[in-house]
Order: structure tokens, then C-alpha cells, then sequence
């Protein structure tokens, strides 16, 4: 990449940065940006929308289990062969 | 009992319950040193009158897998659809074999799994390629959910900006890159294991049967951003220029370093490449994906 065109690329990163910084900057920029710059900046446009996203986890509560969650204990599910068997004792000589 | 004492006793039973079960999910009857466990457990663990001492033990080995399997699954459904139950189920006992769990957190049982993968990518056939890159999704998931949030870049930081600067990217931006759809697969299959949920919540003493095998991914290259906006995770679908981008600051690169990786091979005019560049970096600040890099990142 030549330097001219490098530094070129450069301040467009910053200005693109600082406008994303602000919500008024960014609706003008957004605005602006697709009328000016044609295809390439409707279709990153389009980026912004966060809609445009695929949430991962529809539905309510629908991120539990799915990492830093897994409290609820429910691993044992059809396998709980302890039950009535006094396993769960600490000591040995109680019964249950 | 001393503590000394008390130690040795914690590590003995610790190493009795996750003890690897045998291949029908019942308690080894022979240590590693084919000494007899039995004996081993009776000079620590009382019976009681139903049980004897190696039962006894018998009950928390397994629940100790059981859960550990169970974590397993839960974290990788679409790793599992893609392999199939048998491959996975065995997959997945090799992997355990090898990265028992060593965290206080469940959270962390597949951490190395894309890793081991790849070194042992037999595991994953036939689709070998689509199961790591499945694999790798899902992980970024895990990190996405709960991984550190920093503060982003401020106005003033920016303005300070050459191309020399160094950039961070969020640590709960994940960044994955599949040959296939993985994404709409793994929703897909989330949507299907909810809806089955669903019909069966209703119905108690009905087994939920799930999809063990999803159609096949699209074929088709994509790169990903997994990331977090307002509590819940988001697959992000990106163009090969942002993702080399967010590639580079994930390395620690410079500004001028990512601009250089990311447009190298681009195929955009150079008008293009410079609306691309300025959108590009505009949608990562209004996301606040990009950092300042913590002092020991900067070297």
C-alpha cells in the first residue's frame, strides 16, 4: 500500500471511529456516508443495524448454561442413583 | 485431625471420586497401578447398612462424570449434531481422559476443546472442518456471555491515534471463521431443542427427544464476530476485510498494521476500501469493541 493512500485509509479510520463514538455524529455520518459513498457504504451501513445480527439466544433466559451459569445443578438428570441409598450420609452409621 | 492429615485424606478422595469410570459408567474396580480400589476405599470410606465402603464411593464417582458429561453436552449440542451421538459420546470421554476439569468453574470444561481438535482431529470426522469451526462458535459463545468487558476508546484517546498506536479488541468479542453456515445451524437447533422443550414441559413422564443430527451447514465461507450487546450474545456476520481488521487488533497490532493485513488481498477499489474502512471502524466504536490494550498487551 503506497503511504499517500495509507495515510488516506488512516484518517478515514479515525474519522470513521470518532463518528462512531457519539450518537449524533454517528446518525449524521451514517446519513451522510450513504448518500455520498454509494454501494460500499449502504451495504456497511447496513452494518450498523443491530438488528441485522443473529441473536445467539432467543427467548427469555435462553443465555443460562451457556457459560458462568452453571449453578443450577441439574446434571444429574435420570442418573440420580443415590436417592434412598444413604450415600449422601457423612457418616457412615446413619441411617436413613 | 491435623492438617496435614486432613489434606492427604481431601486428596485421597478427590482422586478416588474423578477417577475415570469404566466404559459401562460404573466405578473401576483397579487403580492406574492395578491396585484394588475396593481396598483402597475401605480404609477411609465407612459402609452403612445397605452399602458397602466401595459403593458407597461408587454413587459420587459417577454423579461426579454424569455431570461433567452433562456440562459437556449442554455446551457443545452443535458440535454433537454435526459428529453424531456415538462419535461424540466418545469424543468426548477422550477429551475428558485428557482435559479432566482443573477449574473451580464448569464454566471452563471445553476451554481447550477446538485445540484438542485440531490435534486430534479423528475425533471430528467426517466433517472435520465443520466441526472444529462448530466447536470454535460455541466456545466463542461461552467467551462472549461472560468474558471481561474494558472500557472503550475515549474521544481523546482517538484523536491521539497514529497509525504506530496499538489497539485492543474487546476481550467478549470472539472472532470465528467457519467454511459452512455454522451460525444458522446453531441457531437452528437451539430454536428446534426449545421448541421440543416446549411441547414437553406440558407433558410430565414424556422424554424430550432431541435432534441428534442437524441437516448439514451451507457451504460458503463466513467470519464471525460473536459477541455481547445488552446481556445477550449475537453472531455477527462480517465481511473478510472487518474480521482480518478485528483479526489484527486481537493480536495487538497497530492500526496501521491491521489496516495493511486486512486490505493486502483486498478486492475493493481504493475508493471503496476507503468508505470500507471508515464504516468499518465507525460500527466497531458505536459497538465499543475496540480498546486500549492493558499495559502488558502493549509490551
Amino acid at each position: 500500500m503506497k503511504n499517500s493512500f495509507k495515510a488516506m485509509m488512516l484518517s478515514a479510520a479515525v474519522s470513521g471511529m470518532l463518528s462512531g463514538t457519539t450518537p449524533s455524529l454517528h446518525a449524521a455520518s451514517l446519513h451522510n456516508g450513504a448518500q455520498q459513498l454509494g454501494q460500499a457504504a449502504l451495504s456497511s451501513s447496513a452494518m450498523q443495524d443491530q438488528d441485522k445480527d443473529k441473536h445467539a439466544c432467543k427467548g427469555k433466559n435462553d443465555c443460562k448454561g451457556q457459560g458462568g451459569c452453571k449453578a443450577g445443578d441439574n446434571g444429574c438428570k435420570g442418573k440420580n442413583s443415590c436417592k434412598g441409598k444413604g450415600g449422601c450420609a457423612t457418616d457412615g452409621s446413619k441411617k436413613h | 485431625m491435623n492438617a496435614p492429615g486432613l489434606y492427604e485424606l481431601q486428596k485421597r478422595m478427590a482422586a478416588a471420586v474423578m477417577r475415570p469410570l469404566t466404559l459401562d459408567e460404573q466405578m473401576r474396580r483397579r487403580d492406574e497401578r492395578n491396585r484394588s480400589i475396593a481396598d483402597e476405599v475401605d480404609s477411609f470410606i465407612k459402609p452403612n447398612d445397605r452399602l458397602n465402603s466401595f459403593e458407597r464411593l461408587e454413587i459420587y464417582n459417577r454423579q461426579y462424570w454424569f455431570r461433567l458429561f452433562s456440562s459437556f453436552e449442554e455446551d457443545f449440542p452443535g458440535l454433537k449434531s454435526i459428529v453424531g451421538s456415538r462419535r461424540f459420546d466418545r469424543l468426548m470421554r477422550a477429551y475428558l481422559h485428557e482435559h479432566p476439569s482443573r477449574s473451580f468453574t464448569l464454566r471452563n470444561l471445553g476451554s481447550p476443546l477446538v485445540a484438542w481438535l485440531r490435534e486430534n482431529p479423528e475425533h471430528a470426522q467426517p466433517d472435520t472442518d465443520t466441526a472444529i469451526a462448530m466447536a470454535a462458535l460455541e466456545w466463542a459463545h461461552i467467551e462472549a456471555f461472560d468474558n471481561e468487558q474494558r472500557p472503550a476508546l475515549t474521544v481523546e484517546a482517538i484523536a491521539a491515534l497514529d497509525d504506530s498506536t496499538c489497539l485492543s479488541l474487546q476481550p467478549y468479542v470472539r472472532l470465528v471463521e467457519a467454511p459452512c453456515a455454522v451460525d444458522d445451524a446453531l441457531i437452528a437447533l437451539r430454536d428446534a431443542s426449545q421448541g421440543a422443550g416446549a411441547q414437553a414441559s406440558n407433558a410430565v413422564g414424556i422424554h424430550l427427544v432431541r435432534r441428534t443430527r442437524s441437516s448439514k451447514p451451507a457451504p460458503g465461507q463466513i467470519y464471525l464476530a460473536v459477541h455481547r450487546h445488552e446481556n445477550s450474545v449475537y453472531y455477527k456476520r462480517l465481511q473478510c476485510e472487518d474480521y482480518l481488521l478485528l483479526q489484527a487488533f486481537e493480536r495487538g497490532s497497530s492500526l496501521g498494521e491491521a489496516i495493511e493485513a486486512a486490505f493486502t488481498d483486498s478486492p475493493l477499489s481504493e475508493e471503496d476500501r476507503l468508505a470500507h474502512v471508515q464504516s468499518a471502524f465507525q460500527y466497531f466504536m458505536h459497538m465499543g469493541w475496540l480498546c486500549e490494550p492493558l499495559p502488558t498487551e502493549a509490551g
